[in-house]
């Protein structure tokens, strides 16, 4: 059996690579941490891989704002490869500094129409206008994307951000809803459990294939069980004969999907 | 400025003259320091050039060599004959150490950073130290590059540890102080807060380090002095933990360009502030995080080559300082033309001392060059080098061919005259504040208001609206958060991270920090430190069989005898706890000059006498680890330790408005006992909360419990066990004794519990309640707090919130 | 055109949150009157470049096209309300610029080697030159690394 090789990208404030790596190794998958320079020179070939995973982290200190300049790096420097990547039905998953990434660069929510690369939406600055380290209950959707298939209606992960309010024009809103693009939603409206105040509680997107995926939470963070901020005191967590966290299914399920695909 | 060297005319000059070039080069070094290096170069015929004169300043700075901590004392308490003490660090910290001789202590006092033993593959590194001038001046850059340079120490600990985990302690003035009053000079309290806690925030978020540690105090005394502590703790391989530097390697500096930032940063710390302070604009250092986060991905795969032999930080004193320590034992020569440099203009001894951000020096064998600068650059980082390791004995700096520095390293750093000190402490006596219990009964009003504000005051109130501005998740391996209970928001006693993924091993870090006992007796303060970082250890599963600790005084001037005398007094406690406790000091650090004059009426303001105690452990199973939130209605409610009428210092009184005279003592034997059993406890299963009991003692300490976990308690204080003959109720349930812990134990396993623990006092307060009531009867049996845990909750978290 | 200024600055119906906080900290410290305070940053771009590039830079770099927009600002334009500008003082760090240039660069744009940066404010309310000095002073810089100038409403 083949297994399937991740590509976690790494530039200059990535700092969510190690964890990252950690959770598709569990999940089964080879793993190569690659700094984008090897990318654009050619050093490393993506298309040797299966899945890209941008981390979270501050990619060059998120200067600017959020993501913006590794965006525009992907964008200007690997347009080919990304593009070629994309359209081999490969997946790409982006966590919070990723999926700002992901939105900025246009890959996420994408277009059905061309293939250039069109900024439709934002992660902008939290209402609280403040960096929120908090874990927040999920409502997992009814979306086509392949990270989640399978995963509970429920899931509890951390967001640790302080650009992370999902926001768009209202007919791009609309398009994602009426393709099934939200893939989580924060469950509760309110601050803080929506910690960003997102435009429709939307915590994190696919594009219309589901194979690219963006949201802010954290879900390497939780990997096992003691991860979890009140593993002392819920028995379910306690008790459990598993000592798999909640965001392991994530990993897990883009492994299975190469590995069932043939990719 | 110009770019040329001057030579600073010593050998004809006089006392005064030598105090004038001391003073106006802001070298702070002293008549004796300053004839010292006059009779050096008059044997040697010549005089200092700029450079010279700057790197011994820098080498000989209290920052970089600790003089008061190695002087000669002579010391007398309370008027009885004086004592000489030769040094305060070889006498009380170091001896401790060597003393107590734990075999997992790896390096002590050598390296930037100690080392202790982790698991088979890993050692850890810790290191705390303050940042206290710089952020009194620039908050946001003081505390970030405070955070940068303690991570840089972890980085520069044997060869170079992993960043894994930050601990920053603040101490601030009063938020609510009126403008009006501020003295001349200085920022604001809630400027100065705002300011560290955004600088910290985004200097350790950006580097990927989890902050999941702090404290947060508050005081009137820190508006001009305000206290910034960072820690880092670092993984390093257990083969990487030496280094050694061979004459022909290469001098490399790696990171960020040299600019004219950060100047006289170590000489500066060396001296008080005053109203004037803020135009020395040149000590101020700016931070870059993404530039120091390069450097640590660029050399630990050079670590991993073993491309370099030593490593160090260019911290205070910069190039002069991290050059010229390498260097000690062989020699070194520099070239300060091949410095990278952020602009042009600066003059060779600018270049040589600057405090620039984000750089490190190693040593490189010439062979492994091309391949280290081979991953420098692939990770966008500059590496130069400087020139080379020599057998010489000397530093030798040169500037465009010139030879502008030329010094014996055993001048350099043995050439130091030992000071000699006086220092002198006499008992204060404060007026005492008597129980109130007498107003206190039916008809009367209770204890509740008093509850209510001590959890409502700044130092005890909860400070998420901070913890959570930092990311204590990233890397993936907190298993305690600062934050628990059923909400997520209840007072953690100290955080438990798993530093290698998959692995159950954990590591426990904590702190204790109590200023407010200085003003009774700075030897009860640094004994109730040591006594708080421990018990923050236990209560989360920790064992003092493998908790080592750190050190980090900050003091008012040294050169008067009653700051010294204080000093004196707290180191003592220090070396007299650490060796009852068994538990070592690894590194420590001191800021001292903490005081503030004001130039126009000439009023002079100390801090309060503030050690703060860190504490590092190892821990086998992160499974057993408990927090302090109440688990479940109807569990037990136990008091552990003894209590006595221990409120000097205390918040109860402090909110009364009164000091008073007995602060908490330490009881080692007691309390090794009581830390020892409890562990047992713990890591038996037996205990499903428990809480330290320290700041507003047993009544803040139930309150948070039950708040944290959701849950009311009924209690009462018959069954306190005390040591001596206190019974009024507001000092049982307010006194500040140390040792002692709130635990909750599930009815089934009572005797069990009470089994394990015995040869301990403890005292069955009551029990944990489904309702969110929560009552307290006092010896009288009449009800002294009857409330609900959402009031106390809400005076707990509006205060910071707002 | 030799030298660029952009400002960015929130599209009017995003709310401002920096501009918020700041109003807050106005109002803590004891001075009451000012409305509302909005931000901006400032990029001053130096090389020369003409209008359609300084175009690319400020929308697919600069400013947000969701929520942020831009101007390209070489003269100082008349304002209704106070504007007060901060920029650091020459020689200190400014990481923000050098990674302009690197996007600058990244977007195929060449002969810019230097961006510096600084942020912009609007205020509105009672104001005078003392007041907005001591706003400026006590909140928006630090003297040490800092330098600020303002100008009055010009009605």
């Amino acid at each position: 059996m083949m297994q399937p090789k991740v590509l976690i990208l790494r530039t200059a404030g990535t700092n969510c690579d190690a964890e990252t790596e950690t959770a598709f190794q569990l999940a089964g998958a080879e793993t190569a941490l690659v700094h984008i320079q090897n990318l654009i020179s050619g050093k490393v070939n993506l298309s040797d891989y299966h899945i890209l995973a941008i981390p979270g982290g501050f990619s060059y200190g998120d200067d600017i704002s959020a993501g913006i300049l590794l965006a525009v790096e992907m964008k200007h420097k690997l347009t080919d490869e990304l593009n070629r990547f994309v359209g081999a039905g490969k997946l790409v998953i982006g966590i919070c500094n990723g999926f700002q990434v992901l939105v900025r660069t246009g890959l996420l929510p994408g277009t059905d129409s061309s293939a250039e690369m069109t900024q439709r939406a934002t992660l902008a600055m939290n209402t609280s206008a403040k960096f929120e380290c908090r874990w927040v209950d999920l409502e997992t959707q009814e979306s086509p994307c392949v990270f989640t298939k399978g995963i509970k209606p429920c899931v509890y992960l951390p967001v640790a951000h302080a650009e992370g309010r999902f926001t768009a024009p209202a007919d791009v809103l609309a398009d994602l809803e009426a393709n099934n693009q939200v893939v989580f939603r924060y469950a509760d409206s309110g601050y803080p459990n929506n910690p960003n105040g997102s435009d429709a509680d939307i915590a994190g997107i696919c594009d219309a294939t589901g194979r690219i995926f963006g949201l802010m939470p954290h879900p390497e963070r939780f990997l096992t069980k003691w991860n979890h901020p009140r593993w002392t005191r819920i028995a379910e967590v306690q008790g459990s004969g598993s000592e798999e966290g909640d965001g392991l299914a994530i990993f897990k399920n883009a492994v299975n999907y190469v590995k069932a695909n043939r990719l | 400025m110009s770019s040329t060297v001057n030579e600073i005319n010593i050998l004809n000059a006089d006392d005064a003259e030598l105090m004038r070039i001391s003073r106006e080069g802001t070298l702070s070094l002293n008549l004796n320091e300053m004839k010292t290096i006059q009779t050096h170069f008059g044997a040697l015929g010549r005089n200092p050039t700029d450079v010279e004169i700057e790197t011994i300043a820098q080498t000989w700075s209290e920052h970089c060599v600790h003089k008061t901590f190695k002087s000669i004392i002579r010391y007398s308490e309370d008027g009885k004959a004086p004592e000489q003490i030769d040094g305060l660090f070889p006498t009380y910290i170091q001896r401790a150490t060597e003393d107590i001789a734990k075999p997992w202590c790896v390096s002590v006092f050598s390296d930037n950073a100690g080392i202790i033993e982790f698991d088979e593959t890993f050692n850890l590194v810790f290191k705390v130290e303050t940042h206290n001038h710089p952020s009194a001046i620039e908050p946001y850059g003081g505390a970030g590059t405070g955070i940068g340079g303690v991570i840089r120490d972890s980085l520069g600990t044997g060869l170079g540890a992993k960043p894994i985990l930050n601990t920053d302690v603040f101490c601030f003035g009063m938020s609510d102080m009126p403008y009006t009053a501020l003295p001349k000079g200085t920022l604001h309290p809630k400027r100065v807060f705002k300011g560290v806690v955004a600088g910290v925030r985004d200097y350790g978020n950006r580097m990927g380090i989890p902050t999941a540690n702090g404290a947060i105090l508050f005081d009137s005394r820190y508006t001009a002095n305000p206290l910034v502590f960072c820690g880092n703790v670092g993984l390093i391989p257990r083969n990487r933990c030496e280094k050694s530097v061979e004459p022909g390697d290469l001098v490399v500096a790696v990171g960020g360009q040299t600019g004219r930032d950060g100047i006289h940063g170590a000489t500066f710390s060396s001296a008080e502030l005053d109203d004037t302070s803020e135009s020395l604009g040149s000590v101020v250092q700016i931070g870059n995080p993404i530039m120091e986060k390069k450097i640590v991905d660029a050399l630990l795969q050079a670590r991993d080559r073993n491309l370099y032999r030593s490593i160090t930080d260019c911290g205070a004193g910069g190039f002069s300082s991290a050059v010229g320590e390498m260097g000690e034992d062989i020699g070194a020569e520099v070239h300060l033309e091949r410095v990278s440099l952020k602009y042009e203009g600066l003059a060779p001894w600018e270049i040589w001392l600057s405090e620039a951000q984000e750089r490190m020096v190693i040593a490189v064998p010439p062979e492994n060059l091309s391949e280290l600068v081979a991953i420098c650059e692939a990770e966008f980082v500059e590496a130069t080098v400087l020139g080379t390791f020599t057998d010489s004995h000397r530093l030798q700096v040169f500037y465009e061919g010139a030879i502008v520095a030329d010094l014996e390293m055993e001048f350099l750093h043995n050439g130091l005259p030992k000071p000699v000190k006086a220092a002198v402490w006499q008992p204060p006596k404060h007026p005492e504040m008597p129980s109130r219990d007498e107003g206190i009964g039916v008809g009367n009003p209770s204890y509740m208001d008093d509850l209510r504000r001590l959890l409502a005051s700044p130092n005890i109130a909860s400070k998420e609206s901070v913890i959570r501005q930092y990311d204590h998740g990233v890397q993936g391996g907190v298993v305690i958060n600062p934050l628990v209970g059923v909400a997520n928001d209840g007072p953690s006693d100290a955080c438990v991270i798993t530093p290698v993924l998959g692995s159950r091993k954990g590591v426990v870090i904590a702190n204790g920090i109590n200023p407010k006992y200085s003003d009774v007796d700075p030897y009860l303060s640094a004994a109730s430190a040591i006594d708080e970082a421990l018990r923050n250890i236990v209560a989360v599963g920790g064992t003092l069989e493998k908790t080592a600790l750190l050190d980090n005084f900050c003091w008012g001037n040294p050169d008067k005898p009653d700051r010294l005398g204080e000093l004196v007094r707290a180191a003592k406690a220090c070396y007299d706890f650490a060796t009852a406790y068994g538990t070592p000091f690894i590194s420590g650090k001191d800021s001292l000059y903490n005081e503030y004059r004001d130039t126009t009426t000439g009023e002079q303001r100390a801090i309060p006498s503030t050690l703060l105690i860190s504490a590092i452990c190892v821990i086998p199973d992160i499974c057993n680890a408990v927090t302090m939130d109440v688990k479940a209605p109807d569990n037990l409610i136990y008091v552990v330790g003894n209590t006595y009428a221990e409120l000097g210092g205390s918040h109860y009184f402090g909110i009364h408005g009164f000091i008073g005279n007995s602060a908490p003592v330490v009881r080692p034997d007691d309390g090794k006992r009581t830390m020892e059993r409890l562990s047992s406890a713990i890591n038996s299963g037996l205990v499903r909360s428990c809480h330290d009991c320290s700041e507003g003692g047993i009544g803040v300490a139930v309150a948070e419990m039950a708040f944290a976990g959701g849950y009311g308690m009924r209690l009462n204080l018959d069954n306190v066990p005390i040591g001596d003959e206190t019974d009024a109720d507001d000092y049982l349930l307010f006194s500040e004794s140390n040792s002692r812990f709130i635990v909750e134990v599930e009815p089934q396993h009572r005797e069990a519990y009470e089994n394990h623990i015995a040869g301990v006092p403890i005292g069955y307060l009551g029990t944990v309640t489904e309702s969110p009531e929560f009552v307290i009867t006092g010896k009288t049996g009449h009800p002294i707090v009857e409330t609900s845990i959402d009031v106390l909750k809400s005076a707990w978290q509006t205060p910071l919130h707002s | 055109m030799k030298n660029s200024k952009v400002e960015v600055y929130y599209k009017p119906e995003v709310p401002d949150t920096v501009g918020d906080g700041i109003l807050e900290d106005i109002t803590d410290l004891g001075i009451s009157g000012v409305d509302a305070v909005r931000t901006a940053t400032v990029y001053w771009i130096e090389g020369t470049l003409n209008t359609q590039t300084v175009d690319r830079i400020g929308s697919e770099l600069l400013a947000d096209p969701i929520t942020q927009t831009y101007t390209c600002a070489n003269q100082d334009n008349a304002s209704k309300d106070w504007t007060l500008e901060v920029q650091f003082k020459p020689g200190v760090t400014d990481a923000v610029g050098d990674s302009t240039v690197k996007g600058i660069q990244d977007l195929g744009i060449t002969g810019v080697t230097t961006v510096r940066t600084g942020h912009k404010y609007w205020l509105t309310g009672d104001l005078n030159a003392e007041r907005i000095e001591t706003i400026a002073q006590r909140l928006l810089m630090n003297d040490v690394i800092q330098t600020f100038s303002y100008r009055a409403p010009v009605s």
